[in-house]
């Protein structure tokens, strides 16, 4: 129920800055939209999606926001000679009619110090920032970064090959 | 010359059946390298020495607790091998080590919660720098904190070092990594990182 509440918000939103007609595209759409509650020992986590650019012109997203988190941050992790890095961005651009995929290893949200313990489940709010002030408001729940499915079920499905 | 090219190729199967499993996707040191004396402690706040990585093989890896994306993923994957193994004798199953290089922050308490989330055989460590530098330069891993304007940011390197069971430095793997290639490998790898040298 959380995800398409979270499009509809987005949907809304895209439409009310002005470039979504009755029977268009809205002008970008969020997909995959997921984020990870912090793990024991750790007050930082990490959200992901992909924003879909549907218009001819290059969409700017100046940053995200959340009322969770003391600070959120937009960075990029890097493997450079071995050695990962993470280098903060300065916003998002989307070229017309493509993507910008944020996602793990790669692009990501990073959210810092929660006002509250979050619990898995609970359901986060993100507000994404475009260029000239418009914001979208995005709705998830808090999954777990550990691996849902066991590994006898991992073996199960895929046996150990020796 | 039937006969010669029979036995020939009956030599040559008989050599392949002996020979010891190699590992596909590590990359194994051509001689074991002795780590240093190090004292650094565990997430229960005991010591970790050199002794504590014995008896076993060990797959070690740098991160800190505040690392959004890598590590987790990284602890996760290691985790979930270790589980994939879960078949063997315990004393038989790997520990994954989760070094922070972040002990400004990482406390032991913290990097013990941390540690101990991702399941059974997971072991949290911290120290002071220099006490990590020692095993990181032997291991030839990176760390650094370069600062930034929100404080400083950490950086490390991002493979999965292994130590044989006689507390050796015997093998690496670079990321990016794929816990179906550690499958893959360990049986190959625990007779590569078990030979006595």
């Amino acid at each position: 129920m959380i995800r398409p509440l979270a499009m509809l918000v987005v949907l809304v939103i895209a439409c009310s800055i002005g470039a979504c007609g009755d029977r268009q595209q809205p002008p970008f759409e969020i997909r995959d939209l997921r984020a990870f509650a912090p793990l024991p020992g750790s007050n930082t986590s990490v959200a992901y999606l992909t924003i879909v650019n549907n218009t001819e012109r290059e969409l700017r997203f100046t940053g995200i926001e959340s009322p969770d988190f003391a600070r959120t941050e937009l960075h990029e992790s890097v493997l450079e000679n071995g050695v990962m890095r993470m280098r903060a961005l300065n916003g998002l651009t989307v070229s017309a009619h493509a993507s910008v995929v944020l996602r793990e290893g790669g692009k990501h949200i990073m959210l810092l110090d929660p006002h509250d313990a979050l619990q898995l489940e609970q359901t986060i709010t993100l507000v994404l920032k475009a260029s000239g002030g418009a914001e979208t408001v995005l709705r998830t729940s808090l999954k777990s970064r550990i691996a849902i499915e066991s590994s006898a079920r991992v073996n199960e499905r895929n046996p150990l090959p020796w | 010359m039937c006969a010669a090219a029979l036995i020939g190729a009956a030599t040559v199967a008989t050599q392949a059946l002996r020979a010891p499993l190699a590992p596909r996707y590590a990359t194994v040191l051509p001689a074991p390298v002795p780590l240093p004396d190090i004292m650094l402690r565990d997430g229960q706040g005991n010591d970790f020495t050199v002794a504590s990585l014995s008896g076993k093989v060990s797959y070690v890896f740098f991160g800190f607790t505040q690392c959004p994306d890598v590590c987790p993923i990284t602890l996760a994957q290691l985790a979930g091998f270790r589980g994939r193994l879960a078949a063997l004798a315990d004393s038989e199953l790997p520990n994954i080590v989760f070094v922070s290089v972040d002990p400004k922050r990482d406390s032991v308490d913290r990097v013990g919660a941390y540690a101990a989330s991702f399941g059974q055989g997971v072991i949290g460590v911290r120290g002071d720098l220099d006490e990590i530098d020692k095993l990181a330069r032997t291991l030839g891993a990176f760390h650094a904190r370069p600062t930034t304007a929100e404080g400083y940011s950490v950086e490390h390197s991002a493979g999965v070092f292994v130590i044989g069971p006689d507390s050796q430095y015997r093998a690496v793997y670079s990321a990016p990594h794929d816990a179906d290639e550690w499958v893959d490998d360990w049986p190959g790898l625990l007779a590569a990182v078990s030979q006595t040298q």
